[in-house]
């Protein structure tokens, strides 16, 4: 959801290597799991990069992670990639590596990189290197729910 | 008397003057002896400066209660506060502004005053000029000043403004202000424009 960004952002994780000045950094590792609102994301490694103590970004590793959100319609959408680049300032989450994003009963888009924009929930897909594509599936609609 | 009655009686006179000799000959109690626990001294309301080898302050301690041990001059303190300086930046002189006090139920300080233990409602903050200032609670801490290093076995809770974050396993370090947890991660960001939860 849209208003997912300004909720309180609750992290667990095996073992963290924590900076506590207001711009440090916090690297947190093993079975990460974070939840931000309906969102929740699930991956092996998480760098939270603060300023004046709010987050500016996360960045996720993992095999792969793994991104559930709602959307503002009620429908979800569920996403993986080996890497993924949550930027706050721009309300921007980039996938790359394998990276595929599933609205179950719409269809999906999977690629090499992806960039998903929360706030107008514009995706843009780009193969993997030059010979990457961009494959894309739409669901038909229901019959009679024209 | 058969010779052998005799020959007990014998050995029982023996036994007995043997533990009368034991028992003359035992160590006297020597006054302050490290192992009765008596202290060489007491201190009361006071404020101890501890400089390291260079002379420069390590910490200061103002305390109701020290008292010392004789054996292996250690002092153990009663509701201890630590005043720890920390250079502000690399290479700078550390000052008491950018270090941290420390509070506890009781203290222990090694000999040469490289280890403070603290032991019970222990809570360290950074001084009270700090801006934003950063709390770390727990229930035993062992602080290094000399090494501006921190540990901590059980589960701590670090308090700043915006998040907390708990974990088990702490080892920190005191001057660049970096936790680390060994197990059991939890964190809360609260955005400064939050929203409160559906």
């Amino acid at each position: 959801r849209t208003s997912d960004r300004s909720q309180p952002m609750n992290v667990e994780a095996d073992g963290s290597d924590c900076s506590i000045s207001d711009t440090g950094q916090c690297v947190l590792t093993g079975n990460v799991h974070i939840t931000q609102g309906t969102m929740v994301i699930q991956a092996g490694r998480a760098v939270v990069h603060r300023a004046n103590g709010d987050i500016r970004r996360v960045q996720f590793t993992g095999s792969p992670v793994n991104l559930t959100q709602e959307l503002d319609d009620g429908s979800t959408i569920k996403a993986r990639a080996q890497n993924v680049d949550y930027d706050m300032a721009t309300d921007t989450v980039v996938f790359t590596g394998d990276a595929l994003i599933d609205q179950p009963g719409r269809g999906n888009i999977s690629g090499g990189r992806i960039a998903y924009n929360m706030r107008s929930g514009q995706v843009q897909g780009t193969g993997e290197g030059d010979k990457g594509r961009v494959r894309m599936q739409f669901q038909p609609k229901q019959q009679g729910s024209r | 008397m058969s010779r052998r009655g005799w020959l007990l009686m014998v050995l029982f006179v023996v036994a007995v003057a043997m533990g009368i000799s034991v028992w003359k000959h035992r160590p006297k109690d020597r006054g302050g002896s490290a192992d009765n626990g008596r202290s060489d001294y007491v201190l009361t309301d006071f404020e101890a400066i501890v400089l390291d080898k260079q002379g420069r302050e390590s910490f200061t301690l103002q305390a109701p209660k020290l008292t010392r041990s004789p054996g292996d001059q250690t002092m153990t303190i009663q509701t201890p506060v630590f005043f720890i300086p920390v250079a502000p930046a690399e290479g700078q002189v550390p000052t008491r502004e950018a270090g941290w006090e420390v509070r506890s139920n009781t203290g222990w300080v090694s000999a040469d005053g490289d280890e403070l233990r603290l032991i019970g409602a222990v809570d360290a903050r950074t001084a009270s000029g700090a801006e934003r200032r950063v709390t770390i609670n727990t229930d035993r801490m062992n602080v290094f000043p000399l090494t501006n290093r921190a540990t901590a076995p059980g589960t701590v809770t670090v308090v700043q403004p915006g998040s907390i974050l708990r974990g088990q396993g702490m080892d920190a370090r005191l001057d660049t202000k970096r936790v680390r947890f060994s197990s059991n991660v939890k964190a809360r960001y609260v955005p400064s424009s939050s929203v409160p939860s559906p």
